[in-house]
This record gives structure tokens, C-alpha cells and sequence, in this order.
């Protein structure tokens, strides 16, 4: 299957004014497409919305609010979740993340906030972030409605999309033929968040191109893997994909329990490599180490299915800062 | 008229929601870290071979056997006959180059592309090793000829296979005694027990009775 791969840096000036203004920046910014043939495929953006805020902030002793050390000035309830009537699903519209330091990569979700500090949708783990003062972005999450904007070949009720949960539930929505509706076809879904290095497994009725246009990100990402869910995990890099040789996934995952899928990009799904760790190097799907030249890789805008026994964290490196 | 269109567009999305090959993978791996199949004398085997399955109805459908009659089994056959499949058997099964699940070690390897159809998830897996043969595809029930040792893990926590399109590694260092049907809980090792057929103890004690009768009237 042909892969289109432009990369067109819209930004290439990253700059440097100093984040502790409190001020958001522009970072570099990407384009890249999806091709997306008759049948199933995983899907993985590597682009994310531009930060809106950046600068020095608390994290309360609970891990429930986060407060800029420079009052920031923000406007009331810019940030809140969403807030629609049932039968409609209510997501996070905004994130905060950790951009230096241990942690950096943190996804924090954002319930509110006010005009000086963010209420969070659950006390901040891992616990020991709490109580101390960290460098954040906040972002818009990319959504389902973000990542069809200039797609082509979509299929109005024909098309869907699959995203699991945590505990692994499976969630349908289904592409409406302007945004997207839930798999009892008229509650709207649009909104659905797509996380950082995180994915869904679309099946398309016919070609479907997506357009993604967003910033590449310049930090760390910690991608969170639930060991109830079908975890569909990428890399942010919009220009290369990753090679499992090496990558942070051996790491990641649990010496020999842990392990994951790599599939064919024809819509086929098929099963194209099986690889675990043993803790300090990828092996492959008969356990054995991959060779330093192996070229698997986990391809752009695509991802992998990981299968972990326990929950975990994968920390991907941004591709500006590998 | 609106239910109608709603019915075609639900039938239109059922039909292709189901286009894409959905597959799982299982794996074993054997060795010092995650430990062993051993013989019931704790020597390394050094024949035969691991087998990982199911017991299925005769249409394919996962069902339960009692964990009784597993253990009373005396061949690979017998298991068979209570519906074990293993998953090299199950549609789609690939093996992912160089695995080999048979003794001495080390065994290790997957099997991926095993059709989620033929391996629902969260269906419990059995995870067999025997001290002699290899599992003949085709003709399973003539598999692992010979073996005079085995064991049976039932690993009620952990050996169940994984969600569509994912991956699970069946090792022994989850393994507890009580999930151990057949054989003995050594650390992260698991030893064999006899397959042999074990004579009733009625059986035995007549034997043992009518050898008494003999000497006594010799005797006399």
C-alpha cells in the first residue's frame, strides 16, 4: 500500500521565549496522511493541537488542582469538560502536561478551571507528583471531529471507528457524514477524545485519506496501557516510524508476559509480528532477541495492539528530541 | 420507514465491522527467569513437548470440563475425547518463525493469527507439557505417544486468553499450587506427575489377599 508521507513544517521556528510567562508557544508544525484502504485499520495520529498555556505550576498535596505560579489570567471555564445531558458522553476537552523533569509526558486531564487554577477529573498520579511544582502545557485534545477534518472517501454510516477503554470496553462511533454518532447512530460522538500516542481501529467501506495537521509534539509522551484493555499505542512522529528495535517498549513492558501485535496495512488486519521483552531488549515472536538491523517498526499514523499483564506506561520520545 | 433505514444502515455496519481478519496470538517461554517444565525427579525433560488449548463442544464453542476429569486423563487422546483442542489446531494458528514448544530447551514461541472466533476472549487456557512424543497436527489425538510423565496448569488468573487482536504469554512463575491439576508447584518450576494409568487400591489389595491364600496352603 503506498504510504503519503509529506511532512510540510507550516512553523518551523520553535520560540524561545521563556515558559515561566506563562504565555503558550508555537512549536513546529506538521502535516501528515493516512491511508486508510477498504477493511480495518489501526490509527494513531502523531500530530497534537498547539499547547495553549505553558509555564511553572503547583500540584496540590491532593493532586486535584494545579496552579500556575504566575497568575496566568485565564478565562473562566475555558478549559471544562464537556458538560451535555445523557444520553451524550461527556469527555475532557483539555489536558495539562508535564513537559520536563521525571515525569515529563504526564497526560493530565482537565475537568475546569478558573480564572487562576485548574480543577483536575481525578486526583494526578503517580502520587509523588503531588505537592510539587512542575513545568506544564495545556492542550485541546484531538477529538474524532478533529481527526476527519480534510479527510477524503469517507462513507457516511458505513464508516466506523473503535476505541477501548480502560477497562476494556469496547466504544463505536460511527462516522454520520459530517461528524460522528454512537453506535446507537444518533447520539452525538463527535467529541470523542483520541489520547497522545494512543489510538482506535477504523474500518473504512472504501479508501478513506486522512489529513492530519497539528503540532509535533516537543516533549516525551507516557502512553498508559491497561491490562483489561486493548491498548493501541504509536508514535508521535509524523516523519518516521519507529523501530520495536530498541524502542522504549522493552522497557515498558513485562519481561516475557507482556507483549504486542504488529498488523498489515492492507484493511486485512493480518498479523505480520508478535514481540515481548525480555526486560532490557525486544524479542521477537519466538522470544528471541531482534537483531540490532531488524527493520519491524510500528508505522506512521499507525500503531500496535500491546497486550500487558498489568497496567503500565510506555514513554515515548518526541521526535525533536529522540 | 425511519426504523427500515435504520435497520439497513445497522445491517450495512454489522456486515462491514466484520470484513477485517480478527486475530489473537499465544505464547510460552520456558527458562530460569520465568520458569520450567521439570520431571516429576525435578531433572530437565528431556523429551516431548508443551501443548496450550482449549475444550471446546464439537461446533467449537469454549465449554468447561470438570477439573476432575482432566486430572483422570491417561493419554493426549483422552483429552481429545473430552474436547481439548489445542491452539495450534484453532483456524488461522501461525507460528511466528522458530518456535518450538517441544523438550529438551528451551521452549519458546507464539502462535499468531488464531482467529477470535475459534479463541474467544477471555476463554480459560490449559498449558500441558509430556515427557515423550509431540503434538501431531492433524492427528492430534495420537500426539505425545509414549509419555509416561505429565502436567496440567489451570491458571484461573492469568491464562486466559487475550482480547481481539491481542497477545498472551502463558508462563509458569503465575502459576500457584492450586492452579496446578496435574504435577507439583516448585518456586517458578512446575514437575511432572505419572501418566500412567494408577491401579485401584481394591484391586491391588485382592491381588495382595490371594498371594496370602497361595503361601498358606503351600504351607499346608
Amino acid at each position: 500500500m503506498k504510504f503519503h508521507l509529506p511532512l510540510v513544517l507550516l512553523g518551523a521556528a520553535l520560540l524561545t521565549a521563556p515558559a515561566v510567562l506563562g504565555q503558550a508557544t508555537s512549536g513546529v508544525m506538521g502535516f501528515s496522511t493516512l491511508n486508510c484502504p477498504t477493511g480495518t485499520t489501526l490509527v494513531v495520529p502523531t500530530l497534537v493541537n498547539p499547547s495553549v498555556f505553558q509555564g511553572q505550576a503547583a500540584i496540590s498535596a491532593d493532586g486535584l488542582t494545579i496552579t500556575p505560579t504566575t497568575a496566568p489570567g485565564w478565562a473562566a471555564g475555558a478549559y471544562n469538560a464537556t458538560s451535555f445531558s445523557a444520553p451524550t458522553p461527556n469527555y475532557p476537552r483539555f489536558y495539562a502536561e508535564v513537559v520536563s523533569g521525571t515525569n515529563e509526558g504526564l497526560i493530565l486531564d482537565i475537568l475546569s478551571n478558573s480564572a487562576s487554577e485548574l480543577t483536575m477529573a481525578s486526583a494526578v498520579i503517580p502520587a509523588g507528583i503531588r505537592g510539587t511544582t512542575v513545568q506544564i502545557a495545556i492542550r485541546e485534545h484531538v477529538t474524532l471531529d478533529k481527526i476527519v477534518q480534510g479527510a477524503t472517501g469517507l462513507t457516511a454510516y458505513a464508516d466506523a471507528a473503535n476505541l477501548f477503554g480502560p477497562t476494556g470496553a469496547t466504544i463505536t462511533r460511527i462516522f454520520d457524514g459530517s461528524s460522528w454518532v454512537a453506535g446507537d447512530y444518533t447520539t452525538p460522538a463527535g467529541h470523542s477524545v483520541i489520547y497522545p500516542g494512543s489510538g482506535f481501529s477504523f474500518s473504512a467501506a472504501s479508501t478513506v485519506v486522512f489529513s492530519f495537521m497539528g503540532e509535533v509534539k516537543p516533549t516525551k509522551t507516557k502512553v498508559p496501557m491497561y491490562q483489561a484493555g486493548v491498548n493501541i499505542v504509536g508514535n508521535l512522529n509524523p516523519a518516521s516510524a519507529l523501530l520495536i528495535y530498541g524502542s522504549s517498549f522493552k522497557e515498558a513492558l513485562s519481561p516475557y508476559a507482556d507483549g504486542f501485535n504488529r498488523f498489515s496495512a492492507d484493511g486485512n488486519m493480518t498479523t505480520l509480528g508478535t514481540y515481548f521483552s525480555d526486560g532490557a531488549q525486544m524479542l521477537d515472536g519466538a522470544y528471541n532477541p531482534l537483531a540490532p538491523t531488524a527493520t519491524d517498526s510500528v508505522p506512521v499514523n499507525r500503531g500496535v495492539v500491546v497486550s500487558v499483564s498489568a497496567d503500565a506506561v510506555v514513554t515515548l520520545n518526541s521526535p525533536l528530541a529522540p | 420507514m425511519k426504523l427500515f433505514s435504520s435497520s439497513i444502515l445497522a445491517f450495512v455496519f454489522a456486515c462491514f465491522a466484520s470484513s477485517a481478519t480478527a486475530a489473537v496470538t499465544v505464547g510460552h517461554i520456558e527458562n530460569g527467569t520465568v520458569g520450567e517444565f521439570l520431571t516429576s525427579s525435578g531433572a530437565a525433560v528431556a523429551a516431548g513437548g508443551v501443548s496450550i488449548g482449549i475444550f471446546t463442544d464439537g461446533g467449537g464453542t469454549p465449554i468447561t470440563v470438570s477439573d476432575s476429569a482432566v486430572a483422570s486423563a491417561t493419554s493426549f487422546a483422552d483429552l481429545v475425547a473430552l474436547g481439548y483442542k489445542d491452539v495450534r489446531s484453532l483456524s488461522g494458528a501461525t507460528a511466528a518463525g522458530g518456535t518450538d514448544w517441544d523438550f529438551p530447551s528451551p521452549v519458546s514461541g507464539s502462535y499468531n493469527s488464531i482467529a477470535i472466533s475459534a479463541l474467544p476472549a477471555g476463554t480459560q487456557l490449559y498449558l500441558l507439557a509430556f515427557n515423550a512424543g509431540s503434538f501431531v497436527s492433524g492427528a492430534p489425538s495420537t500426539s505425545f505417544a509414549g509419555a509416561t510423565e505429565w502436567a496440567v496448569i489451570k491458571d484461573t488468573g492469568d491464562h486466559l486468553s487475550p482480547a481481539d487482536l491481542g497477545t498472551k504469554s502463558l508462563l509458569l512463575n503465575t502459576v500457584i499450587a492450586s492452579d496446578i491439576l496435574v504435577g507439583a508447584d516448585k518456586g517458578n518450576n512446575v514437575t511432572m506427575a505419572s501418566l500412567a494409568a494408577i491401579p485401584e487400591p481394591s484391586r491391588a489389595l485382592l491381588g495382595l489377599m490371594g498371594f496370602m491364600a497361595l503361601l498358606a496352603r503351600r504351607r499346608r
